[in-house]
């Protein structure tokens, strides 16, 4: 099974997770998506994960955050906190990968009237 | 104590969430619930919610507070009146130099919370506030941390977030304009979700990061109840928290409907090291049931409690158990949990994890986020 886990989440596993994701927004089946949790195991630079992030749920919100911000602390981490002109909002967190773990993706987007989860 | 019974006197009754601290109290063999009390000039429903509390328990209501203070046979006191009120009750409680289980969150202003503190620390009090530190995922995030295994901790994300009441019914487009104060905090429809579900994470950020806290920045919102809106309370909070030991929080607290989530709503923790990742989900582990059944439908809401606040409440609307997930362990066992590990310490001599100074602290965290999404702009504690 261990042979089986992805390294890595790959560009392509977020390209179908950002369409799969908007496809469900766009079904209306959880209403008008109203906040992003995005937690996220990185191997990577933990800013540039953020900002890419970040991007995502902004195709998901059709716009740019109108707030950011992103705490000071360890460079191993990256928080933020987005808030979009329609009152919607992100929190983003990307941490830092163990030595006997794998990057992975904990996704929550909630919904005025259901969610979507996923888990990687 | 650990020989005998603790006695126990409940402030308030119904409608509070000491219907779940009272059966937590009595189901555990130390303790024995021995009246219901409230002040005497508490609005004619609160009187009648306080005796249907006590005659379930087949005890005594005080509707004098200070009657049941004199009482001699008191060993403990579950104190739970409304937030308005909390800040003087909690006083004259702690006036009567028995052990205080308190109600969360601990008040509503800076000066109440203030004076909670320090009135519990003059008369030498043990208390706790309730939280979950006590839930199984809790404890395996802290012992995580103990152990080592994840280096020095840099960050810790906590979430508590309700899947109940009929969501969606909020007016699209709402866009809340947070006050700096918030100004009432008890409604029969609604409860400031920030303010009452916010606490738990924020109080596992503060548990966890053992830092007081530097920074909060905040937003809130409406984003699933018209009941909320039309009342200017939010039905959901999300705020980051920069502690002074250079350990960076985020806490999300709020009601999001029956239907969001399989279980009872998001709950868990995840703790950052520098040598790795952790989370400890209240769900994980689980097995998932597909079966040729009915599935769980929420009933019409009850009239005095659409959001499901109350035990009470939901028992009479009949709001089902979802059954598609099955965790390993079951969450009905926190509150019987709080109640046993407040026990456990006064048995022990033990300061509880959450007394009145975190308590306190996680409280001040609330009303900062309020002032930081109010202001669109962090606020330094």
């Amino acid at each position: 099974m261990c042979g089986e886990m992805p390294m890595t989440i790959s560009e392509a596993h977020m390209k179908r997770l950002n369409s799969t994701v908007a496809d469900a927004l766009k079904s209306g089946r959880i209403g008008n998506p109203v906040f992003v949790r995005w937690f996220e195991r990185v191997d990577s630079d933990p800013g540039d994960a953020a900002q890419a992030a970040l991007g995502i749920v902004s195709t998901w919100y059709e716009g740019e955050p109108t707030f950011t911000h992103a705490p000071e602390g360890s460079d191993l981490q990256s928080t933020l906190l987005a808030r979009w002109s329609g009152g919607q909002s992100a929190l983003l967190i990307m941490a830092p990968v163990g030595f006997m773990d794998a990057p992975g993706l904990d996704l929550a987007v909630i919904g005025s009237k259901g969610a979507v989860y996923h888990d990687v | 104590m650990a020989d005998s019974t603790y006695r126990v006197l409940l402030i308030s009754g119904d409608r509070t969430h000491q219907e779940g601290y009272a059966a937590a109290f009595n189901a555990d063999p130390r303790a024995e619930i021995v009246g219901v009390a409230d002040e005497a000039d508490v609005p004619e429903q609160r009187h009648i919610w306080n005796r249907a509390m006590a005659t379930r328990y087949r005890v005594p209501y005080y509707d004098n507070l200070d009657t049941a203070l004199a009482l001699r046979d008191v060993d403990l006191i579950s104190v739970c009146p409304e937030i308005e009120r909390r800040g003087r009750v909690v006083l004259r409680c702690s006036g009567r130099g028995v052990p205080l289980f308190l109600d969360k969150p601990l008040a509503g202003t800076a000066a109440d919370l203030s004076d909670i503190r320090d009135a519990i620390e003059y008369n030498g009090v043990t208390a706790q506030m309730y939280s979950f530190t006590s839930t199984p995922w809790a404890r395996a995030a802290k012992a995580a941390l103990q152990a080592g295994d994840l280096g020095d901790l840099i960050a810790v994300h906590a979430e508590v977030m309700f899947a109940k009441g009929r969501a969606g019914t909020v007016t699209s487009g709402v866009v809340r304009e947070e006050h700096e104060t918030p100004g009432r905090y008890t409604f029969t429809e609604a409860k400031r979700e920030l303010f009452d579900l916010g606490i738990y994470p924020i109080v596992l950020c503060l548990w966890l990061a053992e830092s007081p806290v530097k920074q909060v920045t905040a937003h809130t919102a409406n984003y699933f109840f018209s009941e909320h809106a039309e009342i200017d309370i939010e039905d959901f909070g999300a705020l980051t928290i920069e502690f002074e030991n250079g350990v960076v929080g985020s806490a999300v607290g709020g009601r999001i409907g029956y239907y969001s989530h399989p279980k009872i709503g998001p709950h868990g923790v995840t703790v950052s090291g520098t040598g790795g990742t952790q989370t400890f989900s209240a769900w994980d582990p689980h097995i998932e049931v597909f079966a040729d059944e009915p599935q769980a439908v929420l009933p019409t809401p009850h009239p005095e409690d659409p959001m499901s606040m109350w035990r009470s409440t939901q028992v009479e609307s009949g709001v089902p158990r979802k059954m598609g997930w099955q965790a390993f362990e079951d969450e009905s066992g926190w509150g019987a949990d709080e109640v046993s590990s407040f026990l456990d310490c006064l048995d022990e001599g033990r300061t509880p994890d959450v007394g009145a100074s975190l308590g306190a602290a996680a409280t001040e965290v609330i009303l900062a986020a309020y002032q930081s999404a109010a202001r669109g702009a962090s606020v330094s504690l």
